[in-house]
């Protein structure tokens, strides 16, 4: 075999980041933790103070783990703006920075 | 009469029959026993089939849809030919440890000349040790020993799966002799003149007369007379010398899409190949692109440059067009580039007065000081993957910079 000289991966930028949310008995967030910027550091629950705008995502179905994501535009407390998803394959929340 | 001896003949022929449809049954062996059969690239025509399926009167060379209506139960496997590929490879290396001078006939077939190799194969069974131990799990090899290469082939053919066959020269015409004429060395409209002459087996081509033979098919007739004689007198053509060619890839995940993408990542790859030791003070004069993508197809090109350079700009002016111009076959997962043909250096003058080029020696410098300090490039390329995709983190991706 050939020696290979080296090998790379691309690497995506803005990755969505794991978020803890706490949802009604709709399945709609309340509270949200958002990411921290230090990894590993946890970040206070904040409450919801609106939902701004919620849309879904559905795509790649032809792939092992398509995408069906549930967005929302979130306004938390103090008026900082958040766009959270629920992904309906890993059933787990993500914030998504754009 | 046929029988492995201490001695071996001089030619090696190592084969997975079917390669292709041979992967697949490896992998999900439950459908060996079912009504099955392989699909060509394009997925209209039927390629191999099972016995089960054979039993329903599909055969080779149907339309899937023939197929279906003759046997409602089918299932219809695509092939993987980038899969298939790196089995094949690993084929080739195999018999690269046995001997310097190997041809691959075609995937799943390699030769191998033994000549000179006795003292580092004695026996037969060294042989086999080495050709099945390196072989992937769930196929099935098989090898064949011979003094030529076509009766070599068919040994290997003929051996159980997972064993050899040797045939000596004494033996080699009558172990030919029940052998169709269609796996003679002849193209497809000869062997077809020599069924309408009633000549079905080696054996009753060997019978004749070899010159009625060559006036009949010309020098191609008269190579597969020898041939059906067992004594085929086609060499073996080794391929390019291993160390000559630099292999330099990248995976993506998620694939790539577009070829603004894949346009960056060549030209990536093609500044990290060049950047090889092996390509120091060396000229390049073939490049070879191959895209995989994530359902195993393959997209292949290779360029033949009429004089070799070592130029980064000619050279990328020779690979770009040919992504410009490409139907993919789908997403891209792995890109992979490959420079051969290396030749020696010979001197270039270049222009003084170039910024652009001083500007990036002087990037380039720089990096490499960082990389010493820190042991790895710490310096990335931001490069568009998709900018207009709907999800921000397939926009665009980093990629290192490594000079």
């Amino acid at each position: 075999m050939p020696r290979r000289a080296g090998s790379t991966a691309l690497k995506p930028i803005g990755l969505p980041r794991p978020v803890e949310v706490r949802t009604n008995e709709h399945g709609r967030p309340v509270a949200v933790a958002p990411a921290a910027p230090v990894r590993g550091q946890r970040s206070a629950l904040v409450q919801v103070e609106s939902i701004e705008e919620a849309w879904r995502v559905g795509d790649e179905w032809w792939r092992e783990a398509p995408l069906e994501r549930t967005y929302y535009l979130l306004l938390l407390e103090g008026g900082r703006p958040i766009t959270v998803f629920h992904d309906g394959i890993f059933n787990a929340w993500f914030e998504q920075r754009y | 009469m046929l029988m492995s001896l201490p001695a071996i003949p001089s030619i090696a022929c190592l084969a997975i029959p079917s390669l292709s449809f041979a992967c697949e049954l490896a992998e999900r062996p439950a459908l060996a026993s079912e009504a099955a059969a392989l699909v060509d690239e394009a997925g209209v025509r039927i390629v191999e089939v099972t016995s089960r399926a054979r039993a329903y009167g599909v055969r080779p060379g149907l339309t899937v849809r023939e197929a279906a209506a003759l046997c409602p139960p089918l299932v219809v496997v695509e092939p993987r030919p980038a899969h298939v590929q790196r089995i094949a490879e690993t084929l080739v290396e195999t018999m690269a440890s046995v001997s310097p001078t190997i041809e691959e006939a075609e995937p799943g077939i390699v030769f191998a000349d033994l000549r000179g190799t006795e003292r580092l194969i004695p026996h037969l069974g060294d042989l086999e040790r080495i050709a099945f131990t390196a072989a992937p799990r769930g196929l099935q090899p098989r090898l064949g020993v011979a003094d030529h290469r076509f009766t070599a082939q068919m040994a290997a053919l003929r051996a159980q799966p997972r064993q050899s066959l040797a045939v000596h020269a004494a033996d080699a015409a009558a172990f030919l002799a029940p052998e169709h004429v269609s796996h003679l060395p002849l193209e497809g409209d000869a062997i077809e003149r020599l069924l309408l002459l009633g000549i079905e087996t080696c054996g009753g081509l060997a019978r004749l007369p070899r010159h009625a033979v060559e006036a009949q098919f010309g020098p191609d007739g008269g190579r597969a007379w020898l041939a059906a004689n067992g004594e085929d007198p086609t060499p073996l053509t080794p391929r390019p010398w291993e160390r000559e060619r630099v292999i330099e890839y990248v995976q993506a995940e998620p694939p790539l899409v577009s070829k603004e993408a894949i346009t960056l990542a060549l030209e990536q790859l093609l500044g990290r190949a060049l950047r090889h030791p092996r390509l120091r003070n060396r000229f390049v004069r073939t490049l070879r692109i191959r895209c995989e993508t994530e359902r195993g197809q393959l997209w292949e090109r290779l360029q033949v440059l009429r004089e070799p350079s070592g130029d980064r700009v000619r050279l990328w002016t020779a690979l770009r067009p040919h992504i410009d111009y490409a139907t993919l076959p789908g997403p891209i997962v792995r890109i992979e580039l490959e420079l051969a043909g290396l030749t020696a250096e010979s001197a270039k003058q270049h222009s003084l007065f170039q910024d652009q080029v001083r500007r990036r020696e002087q990037l380039d410098e720089m990096v490499r000081h960082l990389k010493v300090r820190f042991g790895a490039s710490p310096v990335a390329r931001v490069v568009p993957v998709e900018p207009w995709h709907r999800l921000p983190e397939r926009r665009y991706a980093l990629m290192d910079y490594d000079p």
